[in-house]
């Protein structure tokens, strides 16, 4: 286990602390220890509902929050537009790629002329 | 004392050691050769049983993994006649439970008690430690670190009512905006990513191998 995921264990069990007992008791126990075992203990790190900002959480900590959603909060309409959605976005990010490499090739060629 | 019921029962002790199996996994199947029940700690002084495991099978398929236990006090005095006058009791809030003392007055699990795994380690021997937890002391487990918050319930909480995970969030006092930022995020994580969390806390398909539990039969 590398610190940075403790770390990142630290920030979702924090997040998990907002939620409701009715939504954590939909994941496996075992999941949730295994967060709780792994995390640091030692950072000193909290959330509240009001300072709740996703846009503060590690890409880490998204992304397993974004598993718990799918295998056991998300609505079967919820989780079919998640993976839609990462799809899309997938793809997206895909042809972004090719688009600079080619970019890249194109400079090279250029500079090599 | 014998009618007392297993939540007093839980009450009266003061701190729970959970315990630990030491095992050999030899081409994926569990040979476990030394079983150390931790006990109560009480006035200080941890009890400890050392059992070994006989006979153990291995459901493949399943993952279920079945041992008869031979009990050895200190002393290694073979306690398992000690199982034969056990006393049931019905707990309101999980499977019967057997509980029993030893000559020297001293409680422990007895045969037919569901195990979790909670956690894996390695002694200094290089052996592979594992750590399981009664099933039904699993809860008490998860509040002595502190996780009461996320395994009790609270009174205010309604627990019938079906919420969406986004009814959820804002109910909770969660701002609408900061929602549709987390499942903006959401929808933008890397599939490798997810993948490799996926690998380290194990898939939803995988999930419960009953290999993560073992049952003293």
């Amino acid at each position: 286990m590398t610190v940075e995921n403790a770390k990142v264990y630290r920030e979702v069990f924090e997040v998990l602390k907002l939620f409701p007992n009715s939504f954590i008791r939909k994941v496996p126990k075992e999941k949730i220890l295994y967060v709780y075992e792994h995390m640091d203990h030692e950072m000193s790190f909290s959330i509240s509902k009001e300072e709740f900002d996703p846009t503060c959480l590690s890409e880490e900590t998204i992304a397993i929050l974004t598993m718990l959603f799918r295998d056991y909060w998300a609505t079967e309409e919820e989780r079919k537009a998640l993976l839609l959605a990462m799809k899309k976005n997938e793809e997206k990010e895909k042809s972004k790629q090719a688009l600079r490499n080619r970019l890249c090739r194109t400079i090279k060629a250029e500079s090599v002329r | 004392m014998e009618n007392q019921s297993m939540k007093e029962w839980l009450q009266e002790k003061r701190i729970w050691v959970p315990f630990q199996i030491v095992t050999k996994i030899e081409s994926s199947r569990l040979n476990a050769t030394s079983f150390l029940v931790g006990g109560w700690k009480e006035n200080e002084k941890i009890t400890e049983y050392t059992a070994v495991l006989d006979d153990v099978q291995s459901d493949s398929r399943k993952g279920d993994v079945t041992a008869k236990v031979l009990f050895l006090s200190n002393d290694m005095k073979l306690i398992n006649d000690d199982f034969e006058n056990i006393d049931c009791d019905e707990l309101s809030y999980g499977p019967k439970i057997f509980r029993t003392k030893n000559e020297y007055g001293h409680y422990f699990i007895p045969k037919g008690t569901k195990l979790l795994k909670v956690d894996t380690q390695k002694d200094e021997e290089g052996h592979q430690v594992l750590w399981y937890v009664p099933e039904v002391l699993y809860d008490k487990y998860c509040r002595d670190r502190g996780l009461e918050n996320l395994f009790t319930k609270k009174t205010d909480e309604v627990e019938e009512e079906i919420l969406t995970f986004s009814d959820m969030l804002e109910r909770v006092g969660i701002s609408k905006t900061s929602i549709q930022s987390l499942f903006a995020r959401m929808s933008r994580v890397k599939g490798s990513l997810l993948k490799q969390y996926e690998k380290l806390m194990g898939r939803e398909e995988e999930k419960e191998k009953r290999g993560e539990e073992v049952t003293i039969s």
